[in-house]
């Protein structure tokens, strides 16, 4: 109140200056970009307290002097000034100035100018541009720093994040998501809806995320959803419908049966010598292929001296089983078991609007997002209020809420990167072509059971009696057709808050954050065929209930006096996760298609436990600057894990950081072609206590021995499952930034380069122990790892004319990786497996034999040893041997990605837009296993599939090659070593959007304010060092086995009103 | 001053929460995993939770993923001891699997199993290294908590823990080392790891001699076989006097204490009253049920298990031909080689425990497993395949299948064991042996070889299986020769003649890195086929 009456006051005192010389102008605001009238914006006197605001019609009237000039203004749009005159016409554009933009952070919101830190935004546009089911796929590429690994192309499942490098070993190197000022779990990040999101920002280092401290160690990604903020309300529609596609190919295998009894014919042939026996066991059951779908005449053999395929030879062979008979014929199982209609479609729907007091946002949105294989899709409906209301002068409420419902069918074996027969992925792409999918008839009829179901062939002999050396027992396809897995998810988000200002700038808050996941596995293992007919089936059901709780009791003050700014916090927080679960099976189905365990009748097993984790802490901050120039903030935090025992909870965690505007200097005043110029520099510390099992699921009791509960024949017995360490205490990490924000020739170029150095000491850590003593691994508080690395952030404007826009944008990050101490008893080396960690070196170091190609005498593998001079001293790779065990084995040097990053391009001609955005990775190495495993020599390998490399295996009349000689006898033909290294690079094609805007003024007619038509595709194209290799899966090793990533095409409309 | 209120009420329910959260802060695990503290409150509360440490020893044996679960693998070979016993088995000459896509217990091909990295078959190693610690882990966990000079109960405690930590070594001990001998007295062995040692020991814990390991398995079984004695158990998962006196006559039979595992042996059988199978009970498939009259001591394993419960990671799904829903059915068939296939006499009622050339076998007629004949039958992989291991429960397919004990100690061996060591200490072990054979297996049976090879020969139709076949090869120094037989897979084919160090397992990788007293120079020599 005290405000409008001061407002007021200087109204009339300038109303009553004026009498004299007062001339009445007229005008009108219009908006650039449809000349629509501007209602509300406010016109004032440049220096002086007088001024207007504009009306429903854009126009305004005002007293003014000779010569005086105006600033127009209105939220969104940039300033104007214009010499005052009757009948002047004032076109505002909106606002791209990044200056004194506000961004969302940690606890609150800050001006660019102002922050001290490192922090990106990506905004609604860029978000909503992508189909990606989950925002996580979004943000790759986006921001300098920022890694996405996608293990899985599963509809509705979230990439893993990585900022700013691998800081843990045995920890969880996830960033914190954090909606809305809450923290927020996978679960709520995979059902918000990209419409509803305003802006990501990712905080990156210290001075941003400190007051996160017990989680913000791996960064922290800030979602903001949107809000009301226009006195009209707003309609949005926007509705898309497209395919889903696989979108990486296969490796380049073998597809010809011929080709692929040729070769292990040849495999055999290596192993014994012999032409006879070689193709007796060719498609012998027991260490051949079985299956023989060519038929050859009496008396003939497959595969003839020469090596080749008997030219008499025809595909289908009819063979005779029990009294009847039966075609093998090969079958194309990838084209048989991909779906090739796969529709996506996603429907959004907002309202949003605000008034003085008042401002309010509701949405609903649906997402069909199917797969690429049968059963495995999702399916999403979400709704989303949110409202803020001010009460009273000194009292603000608000909630904002979001329930959301998913189905999500999936077909978990495929996300397991398993080689497992039921995973759809790894079956088709790796079984030989001479399989066939279906039982087919003596006239070669696919065959119906008496159910009606197809017959499929499981290769167990039952049928046809033909046993298939690759997966026996086993048929994805029946398995996927009859097997249901499915999650059925209801999340719930809400967020409640009430600040009360008792006093200008001092403010208390309290914020109430709930998720609530309720999660409904069923797993339904079919009754007619596969491992568990025998059984009549299986109906596996879990319940999962997780429930967490954050308070936020914040007390703040941000006050300006002259040219000095404070802005300090004060606050608690705790969050408190609880989750549960329940489950139950049974066996012997009644229904065969009912996935509930009521419907079956045998073998009960059930089982239920709940666990919690609860974090607390104190948080302090306090920032300053001077005549908006000069910036300094700093923070502390006190947080208690539950994860630790009681005398080793607390951390403290805490932060620096400073910037100069430079450009507010005086000396730069004049520079009209630099708009920003800013220094910054911060240092601190934060905290991670998500130590991980070794499977890689998160553990709560870390701190003590934990044994498991189970029967011994009736009584209880209690064996140790996981040695626990009561010392075990925070991981911190120590974070230094410094950097360059900048934007030049009116802010056409514009970027951030920052040079950061993340140090984790006292890591959690699993030191391994002698597995003599019961168990390998005791978590420790050792060691420390450094990340190092440069971002860069570019934004050009190329263009930029009223009806022309062009823009581009580029982002790299640098990195490297390197352990700096390891705990003392390993001496500075530790082997774990196919890694070796060094002191010193990068910490995605392997340690393989090295392959040193092929003896051209006799096509067998060579590989390096270590010998010895006359003096004793060790040569490294001083000799070469046959056998693979008596092979010396070498680190292999940094395996991770120098570079990575992304860059694209927006370009808006006259309502017509593009966008192309790319990702890249450069430098680095990976280890290929599909590939290994396609170059076996046929040991052990019987019905696996080949790379066409292997085409060009040694042979006495192909000796100059590096590919052994195919042999069945020799277990090493494709033995582990660094042959199976490859170049990581990529580049990605990870979106392609067009669109139509009509004309303002067209549509305007139809009170619709905006109209857009376009076309989207992600994920479009891959190009790696192999053909089939996806380099995004993972750091060290890539591997077919999972659902394979999708390329989504849609094309959709989007209306507001 | 409304906001006044309204902020002290804020601030009021901040301090309020803000005491309440010290209890979450001390948040438990509520299910079935247990911290230390949580399982010494309930032992307090409840008597039988006290047990529970005893019976951890026990679980161990049948603990899925037991060897590698930890470390983040589910490997379908990794489900205790029965899996110990099927690797080691595979090893030897009589016990074929086919080489297929399944071969989870293709622990045949030399050079593979002799990889200590943690990689391909070479897990299977570390599989065995584990496991064996493991459950000398959950022994001394109990060695510990017990006064040694504790009666009663506490006592029998002890003297169990002390019994089985006594077995794992003897099992580690023919795995790692040549056998027990002069020569080897000397030789390093494994790595001792007792009750009571302090982190320093563990951390530099050097291979102990031959002698060491042995004296341990000695003194061990010594103070179970005495302590032992009043104490009733309630089934036979667990040690009792018999058992102690059974596990010292098969040390003191590796250690040539002739006449010492002649008297245990007989010792064990009278503590016992376990008699061998009968001819007609051996003309039926079996060894699953761990209360049967000749067992001395069996992994008890009920539906509840989480290997049964897995449905095909446990040993019926790998071994018995009857069990319907696991790797059997998929063509990973155990089989006899046929060489020793072929001396079986036809009177002997053994014969029938494998399927012959075509596919007969009598135990197939008589067995209440009859309605599978015709799938069995079917199958013409099947020549030679195991009929001698059944299921749980017989009637049932899945978990209750799945079910069934895995028999550690028999009748049968203790007979063996008598007639060995008499026969090689001066006694009449001749006559032991043809009244055990001619009563219980082939009336018709006489002597036809030298007495050791005789025996050697019964225990490996007899024992087939059952995990005795590594130790006996490497007891009685013998050759590996698997040429001779025409059913073993092309790719392993591979004879070994004793003596050679490709014989050793070698020590895990891992060890070697975290275990200061153990260097690469200290492991084992590579020694390739």
């Amino acid at each position: 109140m005290k405000k409008v009456l001061l407002f007021l006051s200087v109204l009339l005192l300038a109303f009553g200056q004026v009498w004299a010389q007062s001339q009445t102008i007229q005008g009108t605001v219009l908006n650039a970009a449809d000349e629509e009238p501007i209602v509300g914006a406010s016109v004032q006197i440049k220096g002086t307290a007088k001024g207007t605001i504009t009306d429903v019609d854009g126009k305004f009237s005002l007293e003014v002097e000779p010569g005086q000039i105006l600033t127009v203004s209105f939220i969104g749009m940039t300033n104007q000034d214009v010499a005052a005159a009757d009948g002047i016409v004032v076109f505002l554009s909106e606002d791209t100035k990044q200056l004194d933009e506000v961004m969302v952070v940690a606890f609150g919101t800050a001006t660019k100018k102002s922050f001290t830190g490192a922090a990106s935004v990506v905004k609604a546009d860029e978000i909503n541009k992508r189909q990606a089911s989950n925002v996580t796929d979004a943000l790759a590429g986006q921001v300098a720093g920022v890694q996405g690994l996608s293990t899985s192309g599963q509809p509705g499942t979230t990439s893993s994040i990585r900022i700013r490098g691998i800081g843990s070993m045995a920890s969880s190197n996830a960033p914190l998501y954090v909606i809305d000022g809450v923290p927020a779990s996978d679960d709520d990040v995979s059902t918000l809806s990209n419409a509803d999101i305003e802006s990501v920002t990712v905080l990156k280092d210290a001075s941003s995320n400190a007051l996160y401290g017990a989680r913000g160690a791996n960064g922290v990604i800030l979602i903001t959803t949107k809000r009301g903020n226009t006195r009209d309300a707003k309609i949005k529609i926007d509705a898309k419908w497209g395919v889903n596609q696989r979108g990486v190919p296969s490796y380049d295998v073998m597809t010809d049966p011929a080709m692929y009894y040729e070769t292990f014919y040849q495999a055999l042939y290596n192993q014994y010598g012999s032409h006879d026996q070689a193709n007796d066991l060719l498609t012998a059951a027991n260490g051949g292929l079985g299956y023989q779908v060519y038929s050859v005449p009496d008396g003939e053999r497959l595969i003839g001296t020469n090596g080749k395929l008997n030219p008499n030879a025809k595909p289908g062979n009819i063979i005779n089983y029990k009294g009847a008979q039966y075609t093998l014929l090969a079958d194309n199982w990838y084209n048989e078991l991909f779906k090739s209609n796969n529709l996506r479609q996603e429907y959004n729907l907002s309202i949003s609007g605000s008034t003085d007091k008042l401002t309010y946002f509701a949405s609903g949105s649906y997402l069909d997002d199917s797969g690429i294989i049968e059963n495995s899709g999702f399916r999403r409906a979400t709704g989303r209020v949110n409202v803020d209301y001010q009460a009273k002068k000194w009292l603000k409420i608000g909630t904002n809420m979001s329930y959301s419902h998913a189905d999500m069918k999936y077909p978990e074996e495929s996300e397991q990167g398993r080689s497992s027969s039921g995973n759809i992925f790894y079956v088709s792409d790796n079984i030989a072509p001479i399989y066939p999918l279906y039982i087919r008839d003596g006239q070669g009829k696919i065959m119906k059971d008496a159910n009606g179901i197809t017959m499929y062939d499981f290769g167990d002999g039952k049928t046809n009696g033909q046993l298939r050396a690759f997966m026996g027992q086993s048929n994805p396809a029946s398995a996927i057709s009859l097997d249901k897995e499915l999650y059925k998810k209801d999340i719930f988000t809400g967020k409640w808050f009430v600040q009360v200002e008792p006093y200008k700038g001092l403010k208390f808050h309290a914020n109430l954050g709930l998720h609530y996941a309720g999660v409904r596995y069923q797993q339904l293992t079919n009754s007619f065929y596969g491992q568990y007919a025998e059984r009549g089936g299986i109906a596996y059901v879990e319940a999962d209930r997780a429930i967490a709780l954050d308070q936020q009791y914040l007390i703040t003050f941000d006050r300006k006096f002259g040219e000095h700014h404070v802005d300090a916090l004060v606050g608690y927080e705790n969050y408190r996760m609880t989750s549960s679960y329940v489950y139950g099976s049974k066996n012997k189905l009644f229904s065969p298609d009912i996935a509930e365990v009521s419907n079956a009748i045998l073998g009960p097993n059930t089982g239920s436990a709940t666990d919690t984790y609860f974090t607390q802490g104190i948080l302090v901050q306090a920032k300053y600057d001077y005549a908006n120039r000069y910036f300094f903030s700093a923070s502390y935090r006190r947080d208690a894990s539950s994860r630790f025992a009681p005398n080793k909870r607390w951390g403290n965690f805490w932060s620096v950081g400073a910037a100069w505007d430079i450009k507010g200097e005086s000396f730069l005043q004049d520079v009209s072609q630099i708009d920003l110029l800013k220094l910054k520099v911060s240092y601190g510390s934060q905290g991670n206590d998500a130590l991980l099992y070794q499977s890689g699921s998160l553990n709560n009791h870390p701190w003590a021995d934990q044994y498991t509960v189970s029967e011994n024949n009736g009584e209880f017995a209690t064996t140790l499952d996981y040695k626990g360490n009561a010392d075990l205490t925070w991981e911190t990490s120590y974070n230094f930034n410094a950097g360059i924000d900048f934007a030049f020739f009116n802010e056409r170029l514009s970027g951030t380069i920052e040079g950061w150095r993340r140090r984790t000491e006292n890591m959690l850590y699993y030191q391994p122990v002698a597995a003599s003593l019961g168990y390998s691994f005791l978590p420790v508080n050792i060691g420390s790892v450094s990340n190092a690395g440069l971002d860069l952030e570019l934004h050009g404007e190329l263009i930029k004319t009223r009806n022309v826009t062009w823009g581009v944008y580029f982002n790299m990050t640098f990195f490297k990786n390197k352990i700096l101490k390891l705990a003392p008893e390993l001496e500075g080396q530790w082997i774990d497996g196919n890694r070796i960690y060094k002191e010193g070196e990068a910490m995605y170091n392997l340690y393989l034999r090295d392959f040193a190609g092929v003896n051209p005498a006799n096509g067998n593998s060579l590989w390096y040893v270590n010998t010895k001079d006359s003096a004793g001293n060790v040569i490294e790779r001083g000799g070469v041997t046959e056998t693979y065990n008596s092979a010396d084995r070498y680190a292999t040097g940094d395996i991770l990605p120098k570079v990575y990053g992304g860059f694209g391009t927006n370009l808006n001609v006259y309502g017509v837009d593009l966008s192309v955005a790319f990702n890249y990775q450069a430098g680095g190495r990976i280890l290929d296993y599909s590939y290994m495993y396609f170059m076996h020599g046929g040991y052990s390998n019987a019905g696996h599939n080949w790379h066409k490399d292997i085409l060009n295996a040694w042979t006495p009349e192909n000796t100059n090659t590096n590919i052994p000689a195919v042999n069945a006898g020799d277990p090493y033909t494709n033995g582990l070593s660094n042959r199976w290294l490859i170049s990581s690079n990529y580049v990605s094609l990870q979106n392609i959007t067009l669109g139509y805007t009509f004309p303002a003024k067209l549509t305007k007619k139809a009170h619709i304010e905006k109209i857009r038509v376009y076309a989207v595709a992600d994920n479009i194209a891959l190009w790696s060092a192999r053909k089939g290799m996806d380099p995004r899966q993972g750091y060290t090793s890539a591997y077919n086995a999972y659902y394979s990533p999708m390329r989504a095409i849609s094309g959709g409309l989007s209306i507001t009103f | 001053m409304k906001a006044i209120n309204k902020y002290l009420s804020v601030l009021l329910v901040a301090a309020l929460s803000f005491t309440a959260c010290q209890d979450w802060l001390n948040a438990v695990p509520e299910g079935a995993t247990k911290t230390a503290d949580q399982k010494a409150d309930a032992a307090g509360a409840n008597p039988s939770a006290a047990s529970a440490d005893i019976a951890a020893i026990y679980a161990q044996f049948i603990q899925l993923y037991a060897g590698l679960g930890d470390l983040g693998y589910s490997r379908h070979n990794d489900f205790g001891y029965a899996a110990i016993c099927l690797l080691t088995e595979a090893q030897g000459m009589d016990f074929v699997g086919p080489n297929i896509g399944y071969n989870w217990f293709g622990f045949s091909d030399w050079n593979s199993i002799r990889e200590n990295a943690f990689q391909g078959d070479g897990r299977s190693v570390y599989i065995i290294w584990n496991e064996y610690y493991k459950m000398i882990h959950a022994c001394n966990n109990v060695i510990e908590l017990v006064d040694p000079k504790a009666p009663g109960a506490m006592k029998y405690a002890l003297s169990q823990a002390l019994a089985v930590r006594a077995f794992c070594y003897l099992q580690l001990a023919q795995l790692y080392q040549f056998t027990y001998s002069e020569a080897t007295l000397d030789k390093p062995c494994v790595p001792i790891v007792k009750d009571r040692m302090t982190g320093e020991e563990q951390a530099t814990n050097p291979r102990a001699s031959v002698k060491d390991v042995f004296a341990l398995i000695k003194s061990d079984l010594d103070y179970a076989c005495d302590s032992l004695d009043g104490y009733v158990r309630v089934d036979n998962g667990s040690v009792d006097q018999a058992v102690a006196f059974g596990l010292r006559a098969r040390a003191n039979l590796v250690m040539k204490n002739w006449a010492a595992a002649a008297a245990d042996a007989d010792q064990a059988l009278k503590l016992s009253g376990a008699t061998p199978l009968s001819i007609a009970e051996a003309n039926e498939p079996g060894f699953a049920d761990a209360a049967a009259h000749n067992v001395l001591w069996g992994n008890i394993i009920v539906e509840t298990n989480d290997i049964v419960q897995t449905g095909i990671v446990n040993w019926p799904s790998h071994v018995s031909i009857f069990f319907t829903d696991g790797y059997t059915s998929v063509g990973a068939t155990r089989h006899i080689a046929s060489a020793l296939y072929e001396e079986i006499p036809a009177t002997d009622v053994r014969k029938g425990w494998w399927l012959n050339e075509d596919l007969e076998s009598p135990l197939l007629n008589a067995s209440i497993y009859s309605l599978q004949k015709e799938d069995i039958q079917g199958n013409p992989d099947n020549v030679y395949v195991n009929l001698k291991f059944g299921t749980g429960d017989r009637t049932a397919t899945g978990d209750g299948a799945a079910a069934a004990d895995w028999i550690i100690m028999r009748a049968e061996e203790m007979w063996l064991i008598k007639a060995e060591g008499l026969a090689k200490s001066g006694g009449d072990g001749a006559s032991v042996l043809t009244q055990f054979v001619k009563t219980y297996r082939d009336p018709a049976f006489a002597i036809t070889r030298d007495i050791e090879d005789e025996i050697w020969y019964q225990r490996r139709i007899e024992l087939w299986g059952e995990g005795f076949a590594w130790g006996d090869i490497m007891r009685l120094e013998k050759d590996i020769v698997r040429s001779t037989s025409t059913n073993w897979p092309e790719a392993w084919v591979q004879d070994v003649k004793a003596g050679r160090n490709i014989l050793l397992l070698r020590i895990p990788q891992s060890e070697i890195e975290a275990n200061k007293g153990i260097s690469d120079a200290d492991n084992n020599p590579v020694d390739p086929f």
